[in-house]
């Protein structure tokens, strides 16, 4: 059975480096599990051509470009003005929701292979984030369950706030590695733990 | 006498005393020194030689200004050139040596360039692009010997071992400046709720005022503001960091050196880290530089801003001279004064103006200073160092009125007023203005927003001004950001003892010279670029009297100060030259960096292996893991050829092609592009983008696609698979992929908004194999299940779904090496097994992986262009392909590629090129008939080149004039770079299988 393997699986071994501190890694670096991932996208028409979908998912309108929304069946982004990203949803529940859509109105598309999750939290995670990205993390203009399309090392990724200390990267796989390997140097300053999956 | 520290007094901590060399010589400080002062204090008088003249110089200011004391820091990989001595913390174990010098700067053979001083003026080197000698050959002769003669220090070659980063911060209020006018600027905005972030680059807060001596009224000051600002949790405070950059939308450029005062930072700690800072408000509190006067010797070791001598007096504790002559046009040379006299210093003060308040010449007669109005110094004189200075009397313009007479010392203490630190302002694209009652250039308020000036840098009157600017700033840019808690009242600000920067009005005197306008000596105006007077007089009578010329012709302001004790008295002599006002002369431009920046901290860790990120297909590790060499293909790492027993790249891709002619290869080819089209209008896109009609493949079958640019030159190929109704699979070259991505996004976003369609990068979701090779079908009928891979069922150009493992794949019929061949694609996360799967079932075909140079080579053999001949300049005639638009629809390039330097028949145009001997073609190499002379850029170029095991013999493919009328034509490979002319015989570029029996059996 060919098993879903993490680019990660090889670098992201557990255990702590860097410049820890006696008291305890400041950072927690892990791998995420992206159970799915969908685009839906649509045109002019997009708000009322998802509405049944959106409906049928637990969300209703199309929600804004900063906030994640969720709901008990998945994890909403909405990328553009006619884009989202679905997260961890059933597919095949997502696939019928999709069909609630008219006809020509609405495109999916499967991402699941296509990115991966590396987790950061700690007190030092905003600080290290600062190191990879332009964006301003202060919770009052990053607030918990916000998310940003932006760039780490010239890679285009989404990071996602779960909590003011935590945080999710979206990372393209092919690129995993590389930014992995960015952010692990620049969190050795600090000091890092690598949790296991 | 040279300088010496003091038993008591001044900010260092004589309980941690600190060894240091400089030229190998041991050098005691203290904490808290910096190297310019331990320099000082150690007697230490030559610390440089000058850019040009190599004349002997010593510590001249206390700051970033510092023109003269440069010197090589650290060893090893660590070495660091041109460092300010001023501005080096000094700490245990530091190495500082001198540069610009033979054998040394205390004894510089190359001083002997002062014979030459008449024939390297300003300019003289432009001078010798142009004669005496016509030509270019007599610059070509002296630029050696004029750049190992001039210059400052030498970087070295060897890796820093050190690291550095790169961050951002942002902020509501950025103030600039840990200054009195820079701390109450923060504590405002503090107060007022505003984020501030207070920038100083001194290690320590308090600007101007920790040159006041210890225990004054301001020391009381600042220990009240620094705990209420510590109390402001949204202070942040950075110290030992400057503001080196100001750019648009409130945008700066930061380095915060954390490690540079100590031999070397902590194991995983960064030296230097370069933070992009975006403010909403800035305040610039930059405080302002003092300027020196100029007079015969004026470059002289001993010779010193008057300022810095009172901070080496009084935060350092160290005197830099026992008998001391302060020279003046402003009051604020007062304060000095006195402090060297109540250190114990022989002080004479000479003060250029007259009529001053009896009240203040009491008071500096009191502290022991001898006062002389209306003289200066029109001469310092010594061998090696100041060892007396003429002192004459002078009038309103600095011409002297009487005789001079001698006066012993070994310090002259100079104060030619003050000029604001403006640059991260005017940077801004503002130019400031000439006040003449301060006699400086000052900034326009609120000329530049978000930035706000306050203190020193906006030449407040003195002490209490500052203060009250800074609050005022704090509490303006707090409220811009919308912070709206009360700022509470100011911080009354300290009395100072006397002389204030401006407190009074100073006299417009800064070149000190003879009755008839000379000065007695070299009077030097940058003493950094060894740019004097006379210099800029021969500039200006040859005809350099712009500033900006001026600057230029004679380097003056140039360099590591970037003219910040000299550009204003550059722009009062060009002034006085053409007989107008100082300010009509206006500024040169002000760019960043401020102050000079560390190339290691722009570049952050972005070096060695993280130069770019690198990206990997999900079967990188087992390509390593076999014995693959890896190559870049742009970022990804892609496996080249996978080596037999010591075989070198030619034997092992010869081997490799030739195994896919006769068996079976695989080559993971994940990196080509591969982009998602989808929506109702999805053909209408295809149609457009492509030269080729895309309205009636059906589902489930695959298309060959040219793409041109606009101007209808080649931009890209790859086939695309329709998948469903909406529904494309396009694939693009690995090198094109973000550029065709890229295009079709701004076509559908900004000139199609007509279509809906939609383009999604899907190159990550999908690894993918080629599998070729004459058992390619076998092979894969026997591990791909649920599907009919057979010659009927999957002709070339369809495709089929399957699984491999229990993975969903999909296996499109297509060949890029011209032998049956499919492309396997598998969700990426699944990829490795799938590869695995198949590399297990391959045993029982002698299935072996090839690598791209292999990959290479087939498509050469089968006539197939790639990259080389996408090469940016080919359109679809030169390539062949002038059969496949379609005559029925525009697309783009579609009236362009008409144009008629695109039709003309005399273009190159791609043939096949059979190499006559064992050595092949280098591509690049020109094309020329068999007969006539080699000239120019030949009839053609040689675009792609192998060794073709299946014609056992080099081919390449070129393009060439008329080629497709000059088969079994003779012509001529000239390879200039290694000099080898080779003959080939013209053919068609499809060496092998032409007819596509193999690729469509």
């Amino acid at each position: 059975m060919a098993e879903v393997r993490s680019p990660l699986q090889e670098v992201a071994r557990p255990g702590e480096y860097g410049a820890i501190d006696p008291s305890g890694a400041k950072l927690i670096l892990s791998q995420q599990t992206l159970t799915s991932l969908w685009q839906i996208a649509g045109w002019g028409d997009f708000a009322q051509a998802a509405e049944s979908t959106l409906d049928e998912l637990g969300l209703s309108g199309l929600g804004d470009y900063r906030a994640v929304r969720s709901s008990s069946a998945v994890q909403c982004y909405r990328i553009a003005p006619d884009k989202m990203w679905l997260r961890d949803c059933d597919t095949e529940f997502l696939t019928t929701a999709i069909t609630k859509a008219p006809a020509g109105r609405l495109t999916s598309l499967d991402l699941s292979h296509s990115r991966v999750v590396i987790g950061i939290s700690g007190v030092g995670s905003s600080e290290l984030l600062a190191k990879l990205m332009s964006i301003d993390l202060s919770l009052s203009s990053f607030p918990a369950d916000s998310f940003a399309q932006t760039g780490i090392h010239h890679v285009a990724v989404m990071i996602h706030r779960l909590a003011e200390d935590q945080f999710e990267l979206l990372v393209p796989v092919t690129w995993a590695v590389s930014v992995w390997d960015w952010t692990c140097l620049h969190a050795e300053p600090m000091g890092y733990r690598v949790e296991a999956p | 006498m040279t300088g010496r520290r003091l038993e008591t007094g001044g900010r260092i901590d004589r309980s941690r005393p600190l060894s240091m060399t400089f030229d190998g010589r041991r050098v005691e400080g203290f904490a808290g020194d910096m190297l310019a002062s331990a320099l000082l204090a150690s007697g230490e008088t030559i610390v440089a030689r000058s850019f040009k003249y190599h004349r002997p110089r010593g510590v001249y200011s206390a700051g970033v200004e510092e023109p003269n004391a440069l010197v090589h820091l650290r060893d090893d990989g660590r070495q660091e050139p041109n460092a300010r001595a001023t501005m080096v913390e000094a700490f245990d174990g530091l190495i500082a040596t001198g540069q610009n010098a033979w054998p040394n700067v205390r004894w510089d053979l190359q001083g002997a360039n002062r014979f030459l001083a008449p024939f390297i003026g300003a300019g003289f080197y432009y001078k010798t692009f142009i004669g005496p000698i016509r030509g270019t050959g007599f610059w070509m002769f002296c630029e050696r010997f004029i750049r190992r003669a001039a210059g400052m220090g030498r970087a070295v070659t060897l890796d820093d071992p050190d690291r550095y980063e790169q961050a951002n911060l942002h902020c509501d209020v950025l103030v600039i400046g840990g200054g009195p006018a820079g701390l109450s600027a923060a504590l405002a905005a503090g107060r007022a709720g505003a984020d501030v972030l207070l920038v100083e680059q001194d290690a320590e807060l308090g600007g101007s005022l920790l040159s006041e001596p210890v225990g004054s009224a301001t020391d009381a000051w600042l220990n009240t503001i620094a705990p209420d600002i510590d109390a402001q949790h949204n202070v942040r405070v950075m110290r030992r960091s400057t503001v080196f950059g100001a750019y648009d939308h409130g945008t700066y450029g930061l380095v915060e050196r954390l490690w540079d005062h100590d031999v070397r930072p902590p194991e995983d700690q960064p030296r230097q880290r370069f933070a992009t800072v975006r403010a909403k408000q800035a305040v610039l509190a930059s405080g302002a530089i003092e300027q020196p006067l100029v007079f015969g010797g004026n470059d002289k070791p001993g010779v010193m801003l008057a300022g810095a001598v009172r901070t080496y007096l009084n935060r350092y504790s160290v005197l830099p001279g026992s008998r001391i002559v302060v020279a003046t046009n402003n009051d604020s040379a007062y304060a000095p004064a006195l402090d060297l006299a109540n250190a114990g210093a022989d002080v004479v003060l000479a003060d250029a103006r007259t009529g001053l308040p009896e009240s203040l010449l009491e008071n500096t007669r009191n502290g022991g200073v001898e006062v002389r109005l209306g003289h200066s110094v029109v001469q310092a004189k010594g061998r090696g160092r100041v060892q007396s200075a003429q002192i004459a009397a002078v009038d309103g313009a600095g011409l002297m009125a009487g005789p001079a007479t001698s006066v012993p010392c070994d310090v002259i203490a100079v104060s030619g007023g003050w000029q604001p630190a403006l640059h991260l302002w005017s940077q801004r694209q503002q130019k400031p203005v000439f006040d003449s009652e301060k006699h400086c250039f000052v900034p326009i308020a609120d000329a530049a927003p978000p930035m706000i000036c306050a203190g020193g840098v906006m030449a407040a009157s003195g002490l209490e001004e500052a203060v009250g600017q800074g609050f005022s700033a704090g509490v303006h840019a707090a409220d811009q950001t919308g912070a709206t808690r009360d700022a509470g009242s100011i911080l009354t600000a300290p009395s100072v003892s006397v002389g204030d920067d401006w407190t009074r009005e100073i006299a417009p005197v800064r070149f000190i010279v003879d009755a008839n306008g000379k000065p007695k000596g070299k009077a030097f105006v940058d003493l950094q670029h060894d740019v004097t007077t006379a210099d800029l007089d021969l500039a200006y009578r040859e005809g350099y009297e712009a500033a900006e010329h001026a600057k230029r012709y004679t380097t003056a302001g140039m360099a590591t100060d970037q003219g910040k004790t000299s550009g204003v008295n550059t722009l009062a002599q060009l002034a006085a030259l053409r007989d107008v006002a100082i300010g009509e002369i206006g500024t040169t431009t002000f760019r960043p960096p401020y102050t000079p920046v560390n190339i290691g901290a722009l570049a952050g860790a972005e070096t060695g292996p993280h130069f770019q990120p690198t990206r990997l297909t999900a079967v990188d590790q087992w390509h390593r893991d076999n014995g693959a060499v890896m190559t870049e293909a742009g970022a990804w790492m892609r496996p080249w050829y996978y080596p037999q027993m010591g075989e070198d790249l030619r034997a092992a891709y010869i081997r490799e092609a030739g195994h896919v002619r006769q068996h079976v290869g695989i080559i993971d080819v994940s990196t080509l592009g591969k982009i998602a089209v989808q929506g109702p209008d999805a053909a209408e896109f295809l149609n457009r983008v492509y030269i080729n009609g895309w309205k009636t493949l059906a589902v489930g079958r695959l298309r060959y696609g040219v793409m041109l640019r606009d101007d209808g030159i080649v931009f890209d190929d790859g086939a695309t698979a329709r998948l469903g109704e909406y529904d494309y699979f396009m694939s693009t070259t690995t090198a094109n992929a973000a550029g065709v991505l890229s295009v079709a996004e701004k076509l559908l976003q900004t000139e199609w908004t007509d279509l809906e369609a939609h383009v999604t990068s899907i190159t990550d979701q999908w690894a993918a194999f080629a599998v070729a090779g004459p058992k390619s079908r076998d092979l894969l009928a026997a591990v791909v299940e649920g599907t009919d891979l057979s010659r009927e069922a999957l002709p070339n150009n369809y495709f089929a779904h399957g699984s491999v493992e229990g993975a969903t794949v999909r296996v499109h019929r297509m060949s890029y090496s011209g032998e049956l061949a499919y492309e396997v694609y598998v969700p990426a996360l699944r990829g490795l097994d799938v590869w695995q799967a198949l590399i297990a079932a391959g045993e029982e075909f002698d299935l072996r992986p090839y690598g791209t140079e292999a990959m290479g080579a087939l498509r050469i053999e089968k006539g197939h262009v790639a990259g080389p001949e996408l090469d940016g300049r080919t359109c679809l005639g030169d390539l062949q392909l002038g059969g496949l638009p379609s005559k029925k629809k525009p697309f783009v390039g579609s009236v362009l590629r008409q144009c008629p330097a695109l039709v003309d028949e005399q273009r190159p145009t791609l043939v096949g090129l059979e190499i006559d001997g064992e050595t092949g073609a280098t591509p690049g190499s020109l094309l020329f008939a068999e007969q006539g002379p080699m000239e120019g850029h030949g009839e053609g170029w040689v675009s792609s080149t192998t060794y073709s095991p299946a014609l056992g013999k080099n081919v390449a493919l070129g393009l060439l004039k008329n080629g497709p009328n000059r088969m079994g034509e003779t012509v001529r490979v000239a390879n200039f770079f290694g000099d080898r002319v080779l003959t080939a015989t013209v053919t068609s570029h499809h060496f092998f299988d032409p007819d596509g029996e193999r690729q469509n059996g």
